[in-house]
């Protein structure tokens, strides 16, 4: 007599568990101004804020070309080089 | 850049299996000593899945809806084993389960999947926390299941054996044995078997799963917890003072969910002490508030037991003197009618980590 055995075949998780980020303490955050109106001061002062709040180190702006583009290369490699969180914002 | 996690690269269909065991006879003892040379089974006496049988669990159920027996139903953790239904009704055949209830485990393994549920870390925490299956609805009548006297205890076929296949499932295809992939310090009676039925035709409010968005005909609810913790109260037609019994039970400070204010509980009434609760007006929301309200105690009790909490921020600034709730939400508190006559319910602390789903079954 035959019967099947219980177990199966052993496949791989779906989702693994991204790292874990960072304390905030030891983060550094930049602000991405989209050049909209405003966007810069307003991008500023939220990540300063952030910064004082977390003990997160506020590092500077950057500046894409314009809102209506897609962040360039060089700026995008720059911005992955010198930090940890990004603060920008979207449309209007 | 590809991603590894791409689920569109992900197999759909198993290699399958076949039954390509040898067994001599169909002598339980034979059975028994197979498996156990192999790690495999609970421990308790096994029925042979033959292929006929196999292929008779295949064939009753979910129809021209159910898919190919060996598509992948779901992966399960740790060990990752690869679900299909052929693999699930070798289990239920196993676990000794009457034709036609695979619709019901089918169900339960997805929503044991579901990422509210952890089940990574229900299967191999410390802590004793056993699946515990809620059936509602068609269902219930159709397969057999007991919804009344005694839901919780042996007895009833469908009760007990659909339990008992999902620990199979989960010792046989997600790898939770004990060491290697449970690491349970004392284990739980309700690891062997843990599945009751929604009493609907006694629930004076509108059945759980309705409550939850689930608008089918039937449905499987599953929550990881402890056993239940009974109290009783004959005495009183008020439903304050009975549900001041059941948020004292809640309030242990042994359980999981006390250093988690997220935590959730199951709150299984008896269909008496939920009449009088009706009988006095009260909706299930309401009962939901109370229990949240009586559940608490001075901020300083709990401090002094958990130096390691996951507490809202709110709760961490409150004075010693200051009452904390239980949990942080009375949405956290469900509750449902099961069991017969007599004033008994019972209260089901969650293992903490995980919250519970609900999901239609095709019956």
């Amino acid at each position: 007599m035959k019967i099947y055995a219980p177990e199966g075949s052993i496949g791989r998780p779906i989702h693994g568990l991204a790292e874990a980020p960072k304390p905030m303490s030891e983060a550094r955050i930049v602000g991405l101004d989209n050049r909209k109106p405003g966007a810069a001061l307003l991008i500023e002062s939220a990540a300063k804020r952030i910064a004082q709040i977390t003990g997160a180190t506020w590092v500077g702006n950057r500046s894409k070309g314009t809102a209506a583009t897609p962040v360039e290369d060089d700026l995008l490699a720059e911005i992955v080089n010198d930090a940890d969180y990004v603060i920008t914002g979207t449309a209007d | 850049m590809e991603c590894e996690d791409d689920v569109c690269a992900m197999p759909l269909v198993s290699a399958g299996v076949r039954p390509e065991l040898d067994l001599g006879t169909e002598d339980p003892e034979e059975l028994m000593a197979l498996f156990e040379a192999n790690g495999w089974g609970d421990g308790l006496p096994l029925v042979a899945p033959t292929e006929e049988r196999v292929a008779a669990m295949l064939a009753v159920g979910e129809g021209e809806e159910a898919p190919p027996p060996d598509e992948i139903v779901a992966t399960l953790p740790p060990r990752f084993g690869q679900a299909t239904r052929r693999l699930l009704a070798v289990n239920a055949v196993l676990a000794g389960c009457p034709n036609g209830v695979l619709p019901v485990i089918t169900s339960a393994v997805r929503a044991l999947t579901s990422p509210e549920i952890n089940l990574q870390g229900v299967n191999a925490t410390t802590h004793p926390v056993a699946p515990l299956l809620i059936v509602h609805g068609k269902a219930v009548k159709k397969l057999g299941f007991n919804s009344g006297r005694g839901t919780f205890g042996p007895g009833c076929r469908a009760n007990a054996t659909v339990g008992r296949a999902i620990r199979l499932i989960l010792l046989h295809i997600a790898g939770s044995t004990v060491g290697d992939g449970d690491a349970s310090t004392q284990g739980q009676p309700s690891k062997y078997s843990y599945c009751i039925a929604e009493n609907t035709e006694e629930t004076p409010w509108e059945a759980f799963p309705q409550r939850y968005g689930v608008d089918a005909e039937s449905a499987v609810t599953v929550t990881c917890g402890e056993n239940p913790h009974n109290f009783h109260d004959m005495e009183t037609d008020n439903p304050e003072i009975i549900l001041e019994k059941a948020a004292s039970v809640m309030m242990t400070m042994g359980s999981n969910n006390a250093p988690l204010s997220f935590a959730e509980f199951f709150v299984v009434l008896g269909p008496e002490h939920a009449q009088i609760m009706a009988n006095a007006g009260w909706s299930c929301a309401d009962v939901q508030r109370c229990l949240y309200e009586k559940a608490k105690t001075r901020a300083g009790v709990f401090r002094r037991h958990f130096q390691v909490a996951n507490w809202a921020d709110t709760i961490r600034e409150m004075d010693d003197d200051e009452m904390m709730h239980i949990t942080d939400d009375p949405q956290n508190i469900k509750v449902l009618v099961a069991g017969g006559p007599g004033k008994h319910s019972c209260v089901i602390p969650s293992w903490g980590m995980t919250k519970s789903v609900t999901l239609p079954v095709t019956v």
